[in-house]
């Protein structure tokens, strides 16, 4: 659904992304990750052709991102850029909701029912009316997703999508996610947050100064301290505390509750086994 | 130096209180942190201190507000800007200058300083945020880290009495997090700033606050140390945080009768009580 081959991107003749190839396939949930400035954002934005590339290709649901029109592109990928602001237009959420619906050419039809639906799906079903600009930022930045939601792309990309989100609303937002990609559709996310990442994605794409570092599974990465320091990354907190604590993490991964559960039971069995 | 008591803010047309009944106070050198869930007043009290509330965000104040001295919600905004420095979530909204040099010299030449102190204090600024040699760069041009450490170095280089953040992490990869707070820490110990910082990273509250609010609609539902705030993990969820791997294992191990005594308010503190029980794993 979207392949990258031999991408590489300068800005300003500063180059950004070198020599970067990867693909993603539907119903795959992908995470990017990477230090501040190693190109993420850049990287995303050759996803929906806000940027071409200045060597290799890229390619998203078989279009070519050099040669198709932004329009196109925009009707199959949906964007949510890290700062919502950078994407309210509207007066209101249901305009702003409208807004892509009209410009990804949905018949007027399916408005109504589509923009409920999306409203519902990111917890904002009573504030349609309301001016997103007075909303706060995490309310703000679910504005911006459920305008996403309802135009029903093939590929989602999301950049740091629960920057601005509480735990609960953090949990809804990656629930959500994952469910859309169930649903056959490509999801790239981007954060710094690897609790997310070890939970949610199928794959870790490691980027480091423009160059693609790895693509490995998230327990791969988490368990490479070479591959972590280079990428600045730190594996999910719980799994320095079970490695500190000489205890085993089930390799599947899960709910932060399950491995906290887990990881007290074996205290519980070598305590006992202390005891005796 | 900042005190606040019984303070009240019911915005124009809206009908429960944003703010309800909330007192605190903080001094020189003290770096307060303030979290809780959406809508549980945190942004309020930024506003009431910064005096945007109500000025800006209209609404009724009750209760009375002392920021070094007078009340912010009477001042005019030249006078509140000398005393106060505020830093939010996008440093975009904040930047407004073609260069880095020019950006940090901005407010200075505002304030009518002398050319060789804003040259010394813009220089000393940009070393004390680590961004010594990007003087000519273009701010464009930096990676949304570096550019929150530029507002910080425009912060530093007021040397504020009082720095008001509002989740000024948010946008930051955990490296930065660590740095911006680093900066914070800074300021209040050399310079003597009176910090209030909104954020959501409990692990950066516990590391670096000196005290920390909860507030859960509008109301001040816990303020005390960091080791105090691990003594209430519910409370701490309840507030919308996610609890650090550590105190969660702790929490979970003493609800099992385990764990006895007060829960352990760091990582290292954790790994030491919960490896007394398993020296067995622990040497594994």
């Amino acid at each position: 659904m979207i392949r990258v081959d031999r991408l590489s991107a300068s800005v300003r003749k500063t180059p950004i992304l070198r020599d970067l190839s990867f693909s993603v396939k539907p119903g795959e949930f992908v995470a990017l990750v990477g230090p501040n400035g190693a190109g993420k954002t850049t990287l995303l934005k050759h996803l929906n052709g806000l940027m071409k590339p200045t060597a290799g290709t890229v390619s998203v649901c078989g279009l070519d991102t050099k040669r198709a029109r932004t329009s196109e592109l925009a009707r199959r990928v949906g964007f949510l850029f890290q700062n919502p602001d950078q994407q309210i237009l509207c007066a209101t959420v249901r305009e702003e909701i409208a807004f892509g619906l009209r410009h990804c050419g949905i018949p007027r039809a399916e408005w109504d029912g589509r923009i409920a639906e999306a409203a519902a799906r990111a917890d904002l079903s009573a504030k349609l009316d309301a001016d997103p600009l007075m909303l706060t930022r995490s309310r703000r930045q679910r504005v911006a997703l459920a305008s996403v939601l309802a135009t029903d792309p093939e590929v989602l990309v999301l950049d740091e999508p629960t920057s601005a989100q509480d735990e609960a609303e953090t949990t809804r937002v990656m629930e959500l996610a994952r469910g859309l990609a169930r649903r056959g559709k490509a999801v790239v996310l981007v954060s710094h947050d690897m609790d997310l990442v070890a939970r949610y994605a199928d794959r870790a794409l490691v980027l480091v100064s423009g160059k693609l570092e790895a693509d490995c599974a998230p327990a791969e990465l988490f368990s490479d301290a070479g591959l972590l320091a280079r990428a600045m990354l730190s594996a999910p907190p719980i799994v320095r505390l079970a490695r500190a604590l000489g205890l085993d993490l089930p390799a599947s991964g899960g709910e932060r509750a399950l491995l906290v559960r887990s990881l007290a039971d074996q205290v519980a069995a070598l305590a006992r086994r202390e005891a005796v | 130096m900042i005190q606040l008591e019984s303070v009240g803010f019911v915005y124009d047309g809206q009908e429960g209180p944003a703010l309800d009944g909330v007192s605190f106070a903080s001094g020189p050198g003290r770096l307060v942190c303030a979290t809780g869930a959406e809508c549980s007043g945190k942004t309020t009290l930024f506003r009431l201190l910064n005096g945007t509330a109500p000025r800006v965000f209209p609404g009724t104040f009750s209760g009375s507000i002392r920021v070094d001295g007078s009340d912010p919600t009477e001042r005019g905004h030249a006078e509140i800007g000398a005393i106060i420095t505020s830093v939010f979530d996008d440093p975009d909204s904040q930047i407004i200058s073609l260069t880095v040099e020019e950006e940090v010299a901005f407010a200075l030449v505002q304030r009518g300083l002398e050319f060789d102190e804003i040259a010394r204090r813009v220089s000393d600024a940009l070393a004390r945020v680590g961004l010594a040699g990007f003087e000519r760069r273009h701010t464009a041009s930096l990676s949304g880290g570096q550019k929150q450490r530029l507002v910080m170095a425009s912060a530093v280089a007021l040397r504020p009495r009082i720095l008001l953040v509002d989740e000024g992490t948010s946008a930051l990869d955990p490296e930065g997090a660590r740095r911006f707070f680093s900066i914070v820490d800074d300021m209040r110990a050399r310079d003597g700033t009176t910090a209030v910082v909104i954020e959501r990273d409990l692990d950066l509250m516990l590391e670096f606050a000196d005290e920390i609010l909860v507030f859960a609609r509008g109301r001040l539902a816990f303020r005390g140390s960091p080791a105090e705030a691990c003594q209430k993990p519910s409370l701490l969820r309840d507030a919308g945080l996610r609890l650090p791997a550590w105190l969660e294992l702790a929490d979970e191990l003493r609800e099992r009768g385990l764990l006895e005594g007060s829960l352990p308010s760091s990582e290292a503190e954790a790994v030491a009580a919960i490896g007394e029980l398993v020296p067995a794993g622990a040497a594994r």
